[in-house]
């Protein structure tokens, strides 16, 4: 039954001595006892009633509703309208709730069968229930500097045993006593009614004010699909919660701040013994369900870690072969994009070198390899689906990149394929586009850099005759050279040089890009036989077959279907042109259509434009000025010219570029070489200064002027 | 002593001054929760109190910006009437002040976004230690409240006074 609080104050107010007359403490006035003793068990009560109400919001559903409509105590938080009892014990109105009813009449049970008199220490506790999460949605936290981190459960306090049950992490535990021994002299009971008051006001402000609170008012906010909820159980003596985190336990390993703090509230005498609560609370509740896949948290997490130093890691296990294998399947789905893509102008060398003077780039294995591994079709499809929304996706490229970039030595070729992808989307060539994705990935590793140089006059030696034009060509030769450069690969040096020029990577990374999945392989083996089955052909029908041999080597149906798909599919207007038919290197790209040509010159544009930044960067760093003259001149017209001349001359280029330090890489970028393959061949390996720079620049012009 | 933002400044001092009645306000009460940026306090659910606080804050805030003061303090004060009884049948009622709180706040003036930023953090900070600190100080002090003798719904009136270094305003509620 609940008394109003006036009415017993105005019982003693009568007497005058504010403190009733000490009264033995054994015998006590049976009323006196009783009321007493309901202050007390009102106690417990309203403690739940007030610790619940700011942490459970199933406290609200279930309100209990006995008595009369209460319209005229109307609470402004939301509730719906039914009949309910207010509780105003401690003047401190809250509806009751049947949501620690059970709870607490269980508690009362035990304690009562324990020891009959004195009441058990009452403990809540309230907990993170993690139970709804599904296998999509990740727990994080947010730690002390405002990053998100995973929370793995199982791994938290280092047992792994039971990975079925999901832990609870504990945040609060609430323990209200009633000590012996008696306080002496026994408080008044309006004095303890009067304190109890003041107590209330405070538990309902502090509780509000705890990290928990927080928690709660998020999840109640949310009121969707919350997977998180906060559970609370009444701790007995008999209760055992082994498997749950504890309050103590660090959920995030170095956090300068305290796990868990607590905090007591002062004591109210009473004359059946002193109340005390105290909490033990979790300083850290900022808990979050986030539905992304694992894949793109990890790969968020190591987004930034140098390239080069993915590049020496060497190979991991478990989650790095799958996330590599799923790259790999990505790439390999990118490579059909890149096939049918590049303009005819770009040499194919361009790609190999990239995967010749790339001893590094070992994960690539090439699709046959990689299918056994990969029959999940699932994955595939779900790497297809990851895969080529975002290649026209610019924002998107960044986080493949990234991915890419996380495992060892992939750093710079899956961003420049995913770049490249949609670079060479039918929308149109973002040049732009390529510039800031690529910019990272390379500046941090000058190792990809040195790649890609050198390996175009390999392959240009290797295969002068495989230089050609036609789309259904380059993408063969794409295909096919990569595996002779492989074998150079195998031959060349892995300490080739790491500088090199940004604007070359553009145009070798396309063809790297096209070739890349296809043409990484740890296997020398396979290299070679791919090698012997493509040099052996040099024409274009065979060619052609080689292509569909290719294509059926690959037991990779999606791809393999995919690349088909794309051969068949006319290239790109900007980059179509009359397929030429011929191995010479020097006629066949005079035949450019105009929209071609104009998209040439974009991209003769630009790369001029980063030339000429280079250059000057170079000028600056060696102090020669024969670099500045010589380049960028030469540079803006021989990008122009660039967009006539044929592969050969851009096969020069590459040549130069694998030799070159970094300043002549640099140089090497304006520069189209003479025209000639011969040229190509005995190109390599000459150029170490820029002086010699400025010389195959005026070449180059005299060349490109004898063509024009 | 709190600085504050000046956007933010009466919502402050309406958080504090509610608190601290919500402590003091004896009477039945409903509580009820006030949201102000991460921090929740609890104030009472009576349309009465809160039009006494709304007009005492408006006013203090009104003062503070036209004296172009960045300083101001605001005080609650609880009082209790306490009969005594004169020697000669007379009685007479006192009103005796048994608590007093004390508000300093401070204004800043931002110039920057930054430092709004950093100050508004610094301001969440402040009040939540200050409303932690109300609690300990209520917690702590108990014995001075004085009994419960009237059966009104507030046994202790209280005053909100607010001074600014010019002049001196005050304004008695009961």
């Amino acid at each position: 039954m609940h008394r109003t609080p006036s009415n017993s104050s105005s019982q003693y107010s009568a007497s005058p001595p504010y403190y009733a007359a000490n009264q033995p403490p054994i015998t006590p006035n049976p009323p006196r006892q009783t009321r007493a003793d309901q202050i007390v068990q009102n106690f417990y009560t309203k403690v739940t009633q007030v610790v619940t109400h700011a942490r459970l919001i199933q406290y609200d559903s279930q309100i209990s509703g006995r008595g009369p409509q209460n319209a005229n105590i109307a609470l402004h938080s939301r509730q719906p309208i039914h009949p309910r009892r207010p509780n105003k014990w401690f003047n401190l109105e809250l509806w009751d709730s049947d949501v620690y009813k059970d709870g607490l009449k269980s508690w009362r049970q035990a304690s009562q069968a324990s020891t009959g008199t004195v009441l058990l220490p009452m403990i809540i506790e309230f907990f993170l229930d993690v139970s709804d999460l599904n296998k999509n949605q990740i727990l994080l936290i947010t730690d002390e500097i405002l990053r998100r981190q995973k929370v793995d459960l199982h791994k938290i306090d280092g047992s792994n045993g039971n990975n079925k049950s999901s832990k609870n992490i504990v945040l609060e535990s609430w323990q209200l006593t009633l000590s012996h021994p008696l306080p002496d002299p026994l408080p008044d009971l309006p004095v303890v009614y009067k304190k109890s008051i003041a107590f209330f006001r405070t538990l309902y402000a502090y509780v509000r004010l705890l990290p928990a609170y927080r928690l709660y008012r998020r999840i109640r906010k949310k009121k969707l699909s919350s997977a998180l909820k906060i559970g609370y159980r009444f701790v007995l003596p008999t209760s055992r919660f082994h498997d749950d985190i504890g309050i103590d336990v660090p959920i995030i390993e170095g956090e300068s701040r305290p796990t868990s703090a607590d905090y007591k509230f002062n004591s109210i005498d009473t004359p059946l013994g002193v109340l005390s609560l105290k909490v033990n609370y979790r300083t850290n509740c900022e808990f979050h369900v986030d539905d992304s896949s694992e894949v793109l948290i990890d790969m968020d997490e190591n987004y930034f870690t140098p390239t080069l130093a993915n590049y020496y890691q060497p190979e991991e296990q478990g989650q790095r072969e799958e996330q590599r294998q799923q790259e790999k399947s990505e790439r390999r789905k990118s490579v059909p994009t890149s096939l049918k893509t590049p303009p005819p102008g770009f040499p194919h060398p361009g790609s190999s070198p990239k995967h010749t003077n790339n001893q590094l780039i070992v994960d690539i294995p090439p699709i046959r390899t990689l299918s056994p591994s990969r029959s999940n079709p699932e994955m595939k499809e779900h790497n297809s689906s990851l895969t080529f929304p975002k290649f026209y996706n610019p924002s998107s490229s960044t986080n493949l990149g990234s991915n890419f970039s996380r495992r060892g030595s992939h750093t710079l070729e899956p961003i420049m394929q995913r770049e490249y992808s949609s670079f060479f989307s039918p929308t149109g060539p973002n040049v732009t586009l390529v510039k800031p994705f690529k910019s990272p990935s390379l500046s941090s590793s000058p190792v990809n850099h040195d790649m890609l140089p050198p390996s175009p006059t390999l392959l240009d030696r290797m295969s002068t005759l495989h230089l050609h034009r036609s789309p259904s060509q380059l993408s063969f030769q794409q295909r096919g050279t990569p595996t002779m450069s492989s074998s150079v690969k195998s031959t060349s040096s892995a300490g080739s040089l790491p500088k090199f020029s940004s604007s070359f990577t553009s145009f070798t990374n396309r063809y790297d890009r096209t070739t890349g999945s296809t043409t990484r392989e740890r296997d020398g083996s396979f290299s070679s036989r791919r090698r012997s089955i493509y040099r052996s052909d040099g024409s274009t029908s065979d060619r052609g077959s080689l292509n569909s041999s290719f294509f059926t080597l690959d037991p990779e149906d999606d791809v393999g279907e995919f690349v088909r798909m794309c051969e068949r599919r006319e290239p790109l207007k900007m980059f179509s042109k009359s397929p030429t038919d011929s191995d010479d290197a020097d006629g066949s790209t005079r035949n450019l259509s105009g929209s071609v040509y104009r998209t040439q010159l974009q991209l003769s544009r630009f790369q001029k434009l980063k030339e000429a930044h280079k250059n000057l960067s170079e000028s600056m760093m060696t102090g020669t000025g024969d670099v500045i003259t010589g380049s960028p001149s030469s540079g803006i017209s021989l990008r122009v010219h660039q967009a006539k001349v044929d592969d050969d001359d851009m096969f020069f280029t590459m040549s130069e570029f694998s030799d070159d330090k970094t300043t002549s890489a640099v140089n090497n970028v304006s520069g189209p070489t003479p025209g000639s393959s011969d040229l190509l061949v005995d190109q390599p390996a000459v150029v170490d200064n820029s002086s010699n720079n400025v010389t195959d620049v005026t070449i180059v012009v005299n060349d490109a002027n004898q063509n024009g | 002593m709190r600085s504050i933002h000046s956007y933010y400044l009466s919502l402050n001092v309406l958080a504090i001054l509610h608190t601290i009645l919500f402590y003091r306000i004896f009477g039945n009460i409903k509580p009820r929760e006030v949201d102000l940026l991460d921090i929740t306090y609890s104030a009472i659910d009576d349309p009465e109190v809160e039009k006494v606080v709304d007009e005492k804050v408006e006013q203090f805030v009104r003062n503070l910006e036209n004296h172009g003061n960045q300083k101001g303090q605001i005080s609650v004060t609880f009082h209790e009437k306490r009969t005594t009884r004169n020697a000669w049948f007379s009685r007479s009622e006192e009103d005796i002040c048994w608590e007093q709180w004390a508000v300093t706040i401070t204004t800043v003036i931002c110039h920057s976004e930054r430092d709004k930023l950093r100050i508004r953090k610094d301001m969440d900070r402040q009040l939540s230690t200050c409303l932690f600190n109300i609690i300990r100080y209520v917690n702590d002090k108990k014995d001075h409240i004085p009994p419960i003798t009237s059966l009104d719904a507030n046994p202790f009136p209280y005053q909100v006074n607010y001074s600014l270094y010019i002049y001196f305003y005050n304004l008695y509620i009961y």
